[in-house]
């Protein structure tokens, strides 16, 4: 247990001191959704309408540009390696990352999520409901990230790859999310799309680590 | 340095290792038979075979391509064995009897040198550093990414010096080392031998160590 507190920190300590990579992330995060109302036109309606599913997109944006630090960075530089012929199991060593991944992520969301709200009108309603999708959407798109990220790895195909890979499976993380505000929005129950991302997290949090481990065990080479 | 009780109770030299050997003392030996690996379906090698005995160090030589870190790595267990197998004392290698240091360094230009140690101990299970030949130490709270070639390599050459285990696995390790750095390597490969210790080094250059033996890996010509 120590072992893997000394590893989450370890992680997060690299993402900290990776400052450059995260600010940009958040300005990435900002420029979208400061661009999409002049693409769109200025119409408070129709933006409020659509900010959910505006603010979702760009956070699936960023959750894709932040996935080199799952595994892929590791495999340029050899990390891997020590990884995968350290004494802890493979498993508890990607939960880590994958924690620390979440709990990056999920800071910077919470940082522009105001500024975001306030920029597109989101109501109070909605925002809630905005957020809560964002806790349990994010952390599955990371693991799912995760998962096609080793798979390149295994398969030593170009990370670019990635992306095309993980859209499809991006796609009911997206719907279900959508929905939710959508239902706060009209004052219907939002409960069953909360339920489906929260079963979605529930199954990808405990078989996604060994998925994982798996594929970044056989396809080393 | 390597397991000191065990050197101070067998002394090893060679004429003891012969009669170890002969008497079915196997406190160490790594055995390769008919090895061969594939990658991206390509044959890399076959039929490879060798018993390492105690004390002994072997330097695998070849041209580029010739498949010398694949073998590293197979023997490792980083690359699935196509064909044959590995064994340690007759058992399949496990990963604590084994340091692996690949021809990345695997250092994170971020951090500093203390927090790049106590990364690999915590992903180890070790304590603290056996020992620090190389004086990486000094280097404590200098960042990673301010190292030169040479530091980078003394520093991922420490984990050497993270547990006592009985087997090496070393790829190029001599790459930007300067001449004190390779004998400090070369005093580090004895005194592992002396322990009892054996090593398989991947390199283009001679090390200056007497009597080790020589695999020279020519291809696999189709």
């Amino acid at each position: 247990m120590r072992g893997f507190l000394n590893l989450l920190r370890h992680e997060l300590r690299l993402h900290r001191r990776q400052k450059v990579q995260w600010v940009a992330l958040v300005l990435f995060f900002m420029i979208v959704l400061i661009l999409l109302p002049f693409a769109l036109g200025p119409e408070p309606d129709l933006l409020r309408r659509l900010a959910p599913g505006l603010v979702w997109i760009s956070a699936l944006l960023m959750t894709l540009l932040a996935l080199d630090h799952m595994f892929i960075a590791d495999a340029r530089d050899g990390t891997l390696d020590i990884m995968a012929l350290s004494p802890v199991p493979l498993p508890l060593i990607i939960l880590s990352k994958s924690i620390a991944q979440i709990v990056m992520l999920l800071g910077a969301l919470a940082i522009i999520i105001l500024p975001a709200a306030l920029l597109l009108g989101i109501g109070f309603v909605v925002l809630p409901i905005l957020a809560l999708t964002l806790v349990l959407g994010v952390p599955s798109l990371i693991l799912l990230g995760g998962i096609v990220a080793a798979v390149t790895i295994a398969l030593q195909r170009n990370p670019a790859m990635l992306a095309l890979l993980l859209i499809p499976f991006m796609i009911p993380i997206l719907i279900f999310a959508v929905a939710a505000c959508d239902a706060a929005a009209i004052g219907a129950s939002a409960l069953t799309p909360i339920l489906f991302l929260a079963a979605l997290l529930a199954m990808l949090l405990p078989s996604s680590v060994f998925i994982i481990a798996a594929s970044l065990k056989h396809g080393q080479g | 340095m390597v397991n000191s009780n065990l050197s101070s109770v067998f002394a090893l030299d060679n004429g003891i290792v012969g009669i170890m050997v002969c008497c079915g003392l196997w406190i160490g030996m790594l055995s390769a038979q008919s090895l061969a690996c594939r990658r991206g379906g390509r044959l890399v090698f076959r039929d490879m075979a060798f018993d390492l005995h105690v004390g002994t160090i072997m330097l695998v030589m070849g041209t580029n391509g010739s498949g010398k870190s694949t073998l590293l790595r197979t023997v490792a267990g980083l690359v699935p064995v196509a064909d044959g197998r590995v064994t340690f004392n007759g058992q399949a290698l496990l990963k604590d009897k084994f340091h692996y240091i690949g021809h990345l360094d695997a250092v994170k230009p971020e951090l500093t040198v203390t927090e790049m140690l106590s990364f690999w101990q915590s992903l180890m299970g070790a304590a603290a550093l056996v020992s620090d030949p190389f004086g990486i130490k000094k280097l404590h709270d200098k960042p990673v990414r301010l190292l030169s070639a040479g530091q980078k390599r003394r520093l991922a050459l420490t984990r050497l010096m993270m547990r006592d285990v009985p087997l090496w696995l070393l790829d190029e390790p001599t790459t930007g080392l300067d001449t004190d750095g390779q004998k400090i390597l070369c005093d580090m490969l004895q005194a592992h031998r002396q322990g009892g210790g054996i090593a398989l080094i991947a390199t283009h250059q001679a090390l200056d160590i007497q009597d080790v033996w020589i695999l020279n890996m020519v291809g696999v010509r189709v």
